[in-house]
C-alpha cells in the first residue's frame, strides 16, 4: 500500500457524507497522514500488507498519477509490469491479480 | 455521493485475493500495527482529554464539534477552527461564517440523479475494450444485447440481470451494488421521455445524442475531478478521436511516460507506517522480487 491523499476528506471538495463512511480530514502533517494510513489498515483490515506514506510533497502520488487510487506491478526486473486503470473505474484488483500471477509464472484461475 | 471505490470496502474482496499473491512476492517485513489510541471520548474539548480522532465517529458533525466548537454554541467560528482558511470555506457550505451542522447535512458530494445516469450509460453500455470512451453504435449493439424479449425497451429487470454477468463485483459496480444505488432508475429518470419507467431504444440513443454535446457519435470519458493534474486521459475534444482512432485512445506519449509499462519503475523511498522498520526504497527490490504497488487512501 502506498498512502496518498485523502480521496475524499471531509474538508476536500468532494466529501463523501454520510453514515458509516470515513470522518476524515486531509491530513496536513506527516504524523497526521501516518495516522490516517494506520486507522485504514487497520479499520480495513488490510494487515499484514505493508503500508508506505508518501511524504507531504504527494511526490509519489504524481510520479505515479496515482490519485484517487491506481495499481501498479513492477516487475523482478524493476521495470513496471502492469499498469492499472486511472481509479475509481479503472482500479480493478482482479487485473493486478492476474498480473501478478503472470508475473510468478502461476497457472491462470 | 461521489463515489469511489478506495480501497477497502468496495475492493476488500479483490485485495484478499491478492494478499496470499502478495505473499508470495515476500513483503519486506514491515512491522504493521495500528496504534489507533484511546476509544470513543466525545468530551468537549478544552478539557485536556484525548484527540478527537474521525475514526471514534460515524458521522462528520459530531465529530468537528467535539474538536472545534470550543465555547459550546454549535457554530465552528474561523477562530475556532485551526485549518486553512481554504479547508473552512469549503466545510462552511452555506458562507454563513461558521460551520454547522446544516452544512453538514449530507448535501457534500452527493451525486446528482443527472450525473449517476451518465456514469450508468458509460460504464454498462460499453461493448469494446477501448477504455470509457463510448460510441453510439456501443449503445446500440448493448441495448440489444440486454433487450432480451425484443420489445425495444429495457425494464430494470433486464438491465440488472445484463449487466450482473459482466460485473466486476471487485470494483466501482460492486460497491454500487452493495450501496443499493439504483442505476437503471438513475438512466430512465435522465432519459425516459414517456413516462412508462422504462428505457427505449429511442430513448436512449436520444440521452446519448444529449450528452455528446460535439456530436461526433462518441463520449469520451468522464473529466475527473481537477486534482489529477497533469495528464489525465483523454480530453472530449471535438475531431476525430472516436473508437475508430485504434486500440489506443489514450495518452499519445504513453509510451514514453516514467510510468509506463516497460519504463524502469520511477524509485522512491518512503517510510512505512507506524514501523519500527527502516524507511523502504522501491529499487531494492530490483533483481530480488516484484512489488506490488496499491495507491490509495482510507476515504
Amino acid at each position: 500500500m502506498v498512502y496518498i491523499r485523502e480521496a475524499h476528506a471531509l474538508d476536500s471538495r468532494s466529501p463523501i457524507l454520510g453514515k458509516g463512511m470515513p470522518v476524515l480530514e486531509e491530513p496536513e502533517t506527516f504524523t497526521e497522514r501516518e495516522d490516517a494510513a494506520a486507522v485504514c489498515m487497520a479499520k480495513l483490515a488490510l494487515e499484514p500488507m505493508p503500508a508506505l506514506i508518501d511524504g507531504m510533497d504527494n511526490a509519489v502520488e504524481a510520479a505515479y498519477e496515482s490519485h484517487p487510487d491506481r495499481l501498479y506491478l513492477i516487475g523482478k526486473d524493476g521495470r513496471v509490469s502492469f499498469k492499472g486503470g486511472e481509479g475509481p473505474f479503472g482500479f480493478k484488483p482482479d487485473e493486478l491479480e492476474q498480473a501478478i500471477r503472470t508475473e510468478l509464472g502461476l497457472r491462470d484461475v | 455521493m461521489i463515489l469511489g471505490p478506495k480501497i477497502d470496502r468496495t475492493s476488500t474482496r479483490g485485495l484478499a485475493l491478492i494478499l496470499p499473491a502478495l505473499v508470495l512476492l515476500g513483503p519486506a517485513g514491515l512491522a504493521q500495527h495500528a496504534d489507533t489510541g484511546a476509544g470513543a471520548d466525545a468530551d468537549r474539548p478544552g478539557e485536556e482529554t484525548a484527540p478527537v480522532r474521525g475514526e471514534d465517529y460515524e458521522t462528520p458533525w459530531p465529530f468537528l464539534s467535539d474538536k472545534y466548537d470550543a465555547d459550546g454554541d454549535g457554530r465552528i467560528d474561523r477562530e475556532e477552527y485551526d485549518r486553512s482558511d481554504d479547508a473552512f470555506a469549503r466545510l462552511d457550505k452555506d458562507g454563513s461564517g461558521a460551520i454547522t451542522e446544516e452544512d453538514l447535512a449530507g448535501g457534500g458530494g452527493v451525486m446528482s440523479g443527472s450525473m449517476m445516469a451518465s456514469m450508468t450509460l458509460r460504464m454498462h453500455f460499453q461493448d469494446d475494450d477501448d477504455g470509457e470512451v463510448l460510441a453510439r453504435a456501443e449503445v446500440e449493439s448493448r441495448f440489444a444485447a440486454l433487450d432480451t424479449d425484443g420489445d425495444e425497451r429495457l425494464t430494470s429487470e433486464e438491465f440488472d440481470r445484463g449487466i450482473a454477468t459482466v460485473e466486476d463485483d471487485t470494483g466501482m459496480g460492486g460497491m454500487m451494488q452493495r450501496m443499493q444505488i439504483d442505476r437503471f432508475g438513475a438512466l430512465a429518470g435522465e432519459a425516459d421521455r414517456d413516462d412508462d419507467l422504462l428505457l427505449s431504444r429511442a430513448e436512449l440513443l436520444a440521452y446519448f445524442d444529449a450528452l455528446d454535446t460535439d456530436d461526433n457519435g462518441v463520449l469520451a470519458p468522464q473529466s475527473r475531478s481537477g486534482r489529477r493534474g497533469g495528464r489525465g486521459g483523454p480530453r472530449p475534444e471535438a475531431s476525430g478521436r472516436g473508437s475508430a482512432r485504434g486500440t489506443e485512445p489514450e495518452e499519445p506519449d504513453a509510451d514514453t511516460a516514467p510510468n509506463a509499462v516497460g519504463q524502469i519503475a520511477p524509485d522512491f523511498t518512503l517510510k512505512p507506517s507506524h514501523g519500527d522498520g527502516e524507511p523502504v526504497t522501491l529499487s531494492s527490490f530490483a533483481g530480488k522480487q516484484p512489488v506490488a504497488l496499491i495507491f490509495g487512501s482510507y476515504t
